[in-house]
């Protein structure tokens, strides 16, 4: 065997994600029947998020959920980590660092002691990113697409035979970060702007401490305003 | 990602749920219905090898497990294959194809694995440390060991293992190597005891190979009970068979007088048992040949020749028997001839340094039919049998097996109205002197049929002269039979 065979990680697939789905609703419920449950997609060839099992009674919750998270962890990888883990200086006189990090007591030369706290931050974000970018990716083949996510436009797949891997734009241009949007399919988003906006203007009504409270507000305001069905 | 499971049958029996994107519940014979509604092709044991994940002893484990396991599905055909191995070996004095076996240290593969240079360098794995990793341990007796192996090879080509676990083991591939085998048909390897085309003898000397297996493997201390057990019943089962062969021709049998060694030489690891499968015997007749074809010479040449084989590849049409039936030496038989070649070159040799002659009716018979002009004179040396005067379609090389009269008498021609039949009836003639009339015939087509005066070659113009002063005529005749070698015969005729 060669060693970049031993070495290779299998890549998430879709099916995969259908299994997490099912053991997740099966915790959210109080019984299930003895039998064997199957799904359906709508449309021969192509996965759509109507075609993506709820967990709960909540509509569209595993739509939103995952557009969420996806538009926290590309807005923090590509706008506000960068800034974060660069010195303080540069962003104290911001209106959102005021109020979302001198209001929750941390101060500009605070900056070192949570420097390590922000890297595995940053770190989680790139891990969800790259999950995502490998289970999109890897499951489109021929003869069967997804309307899910537009990973394309965060990561790229390396198509060399030798390496196959997909791996995340390490800064993404301008043309791309004004599509932050339609990121994800069937959506109804606000794009960057509108999040740093909503930072800025935060009321910091939260019992969130520390780094939790600017956290915690990224993450609101990265959510969807609703579905298109 | 790609599907992992072929497109249902239009006649699938799974019911589509009525929404997409949830969870519809089914009872438990939902994937049952899926997999009975999957477009897949028929798993056919007899076509098809197990399944299973790769193991580079995987053969050697399937051989011995369906080897012995009368339950497996897989015994029946590895049976065969095992039988049929080892008659490859037992029987490489009669299938004349070159039989050799490599002797393979699989200890050494370790550090050597190529033995050829290999211009793929970026392989970093070693096939040999794979073989040495994962090498089986089951042997039947003890001093036998998997660190040496031993490759079956018949004209260079591998077909099968040296191993301690079953003796021999077919490989999977080998159809291409032995497909001229009598034992071979047309997929795999079968059970030579029950082929068509084996004579008697050939069984005999199989039963004695195995004998000698058993009575091996009786003197050797046994390590794996099973195993041994297991091997000691198949070479019983396979004598049984083999007996039951042989006991089932009525007659024709050569006189055995024993068996003696072949010159085939085999290297082997040097482990117990395995020294028997090195004896590679051949039956002793005394001297004395089987065959079922032989026209005996005319009178005057006995000296020179003892006497004809015919053969004739319609005969078995002829005569309602079956190809691999018919004997015309020995173990050869029609059917081997028609398969191979080789073999009608090797049998051609071997007749020689007997003194016999191989004859079809090529060697006999013309390629043209000569048919004179309706006003040619009558020839009186033959009746007349056609409304034209014609010259016998016959080779001179005839006269060194019959005589003028003989033919005179024997030889009729037919008309037809669109072609002409000509035959030769002979007396054929088997090892034990048993007698039966057998007819050559060769049809003229109008394209056959020449009225040229000088058509060359043809014995009937032969003498075509009468002299009170000349007796007898001296001729010599250069046979060139089939291609292959000649001979040369000188005899006198004395006219009557």
């Amino acid at each position: 065997l060669k060693k970049e065979a031993i070495n290779k990680l299998t890549p998430p697939l879709l099916p995969e994600l259908y299994s997490a789905l099912a053991a997740a609703k099966f915790f959210n419920e109080d019984k299930s029947a003895s039998g064997i449950y199957h799904i359906a997609s709508d449309q021969s060839g192509t996965i759509n998020w109507s075609d993506i099992p709820e967990i709960n009674e909540n509509e569209n919750f595993v739509r939103k959920q995952f557009a969420q998270t996806i538009r926290f962890s590309l807005a923090s990888k590509e706008i506000y980590m960068p800034a974060l883990l660069d010195n303080w200086s540069n962003i104290k006189s911001e209106a959102w660092f005021k109020k979302l990090f001198n209001n929750a007591g941390i101060q500009t030369k605070d900056q070192d002691d949570n420097k390590e706290s922000i890297a595995l931050i940053n770190g989680y974000c790139e891990t969800y990113l790259k999950w995502i970018a490998d289970m999109i990716l890897y499951s489109e083949f021929e003869g069967l697409s997804q309307n899910l996510i537009q990973a394309e436009l965060f990561a790229n797949k390396n198509n060399d035979s030798e390496s196959l891997n997909v791996f995340l734009d390490e800064k993404l241009p301008d043309h791309k970060l004004k599509l932050f949007s339609k990121i994800i399919h069937g959506v109804k988003a606000t794009d960057l702007s509108n999040i740093f906006y909503d930072l800025n203007d935060s009321k910091g009504n939260s019992n969130a401490t520390g780094l939790g409270l600017f956290i915690e507000q990224l993450y609101k305001s990265s959510d969807v305003k609703g579905v298109i069905q | 990602m790609k599907s992992l499971l072929p497109p249902l049958k239009d006649d699938h029996a799974v019911v589509k749920p009525a929404s997409s994107g949830e969870w519809v519940l089914d009872d438990n014979s939902l994937l049952k219905r899926i997999s009975d509604g999957l477009k897949t092709t028929e798993f056919d044991y007899n076509a098809e090898d197990l399944i299973s994940i790769p193991d580079v002893w995987a053969r050697t484990a399937v051989v011995k497990n369906a080897l012995f396991d009368e339950s497996h599905s897989l015994h029946k055909r590895i049976q065969s294959e095992w039988r049929g191995l080892i008659g490859l070996i037992a029987l490489a004095s009669y299938h004349k194809m070159s039989l050799s076996v490599d002797i393979v240290n699989i200890e050494s593969l370790k550090s050597a694995p190529f033995k050829t240079e290999t211009k793929v360098t970026e392989i970093d794995g070693n096939f040999g440390a794979v073989l040495n990793a994962i090498l089986p341990n089951t042997v039947l007796a003890q001093g036998m060991n998997w660190n040496e192996i031993g490759a079956i090879k018949i004209d260079q080509r591998p077909v099968g293992l040296i191993v301690p676990s079953t003796l021999v083991c077919p490989t999977k591939f080998y159809s291409g190597i032995v497909k001229e085998i009598p034992w071979f048909d047309g997929k795999q390897l079968i059970d030579p005891s029950i082929a068509s085309d084996i004579k008697p003898e050939e069984i005999l000397v199989l039963k004695n190979y195995l004998t000698t297996l058993e009575n091996s493997m009786s003197g050797a201390t046994i390590s794996d009970r099973y195993s041994f057990d297991g091997i000691l019943g198949e070479l019983k089962k396979f004598k049984e068979s083999c007996e039951k062969r042989v006991a089932s021709y009525s007659s024709g049998l050569l006189d055995i007088q024993g068996f003696k060694r072949s010159a085939i030489n085999l290297t082997l690891p040097s482990h117990p048992i395995y020294d028997a499968l090195k004896l590679i015997s051949e039956f002793d007749a005394g001297g004395q040949h089987a065959f079922e074809t032989l026209i005996k010479p005319r009178s005057g040449l006995e000296a020179h020749v003892q006497g004809f084989i015919l053969i004739d590849p319609d005969m078995p049409n002829i005569i309602g028997r079956s190809a691999s039936d018919i004997r015309i030496w020995d173990t050869i038989s029609i059917e081997k001839i028609n398969k191979d070649k080789k073999t009608k070159n090797q049998l051609v040799k071997s007749l020689e340094v007997e003194k016999y002659i191989l004859v079809s009716p090529e060697d006999i018979f013309t390629d043209k039919l000569c048919i004179f002009p309706s006003d040619t004179d009558g020839i009186i040396e033959h009746s007349n049998q056609i409304d034209r005067q014609y010259l016998y379609p016959l080779k001179s090389t005839v006269l060194s097996i019959f005589s003028p009269d003989y033919i005179r008498d024997n030889c009729k021609i037919i008309d037809n109205g669109t072609s002409f039949m000509v035959s030769l009836r002979v007396n054929l003639h088997d090892h034990l002197n048993n007698k039966f009339e057998y007819t050559i015939t060769r049809e003229y087509l109008e394209k056959d049929v020449v009225t040229y005066l000088n058509q060359p070659e043809i014995a009937a113009v032969w003498p075509n002269f009468k002299h009170p002063k000349w007796g007898p005529i001296f001729l010599l005749l250069q046979w060139k039979s089939s291609g292959h070698g000649s001979t040369k015969i000188t005899f006198f005729y004395k006219r009557s």
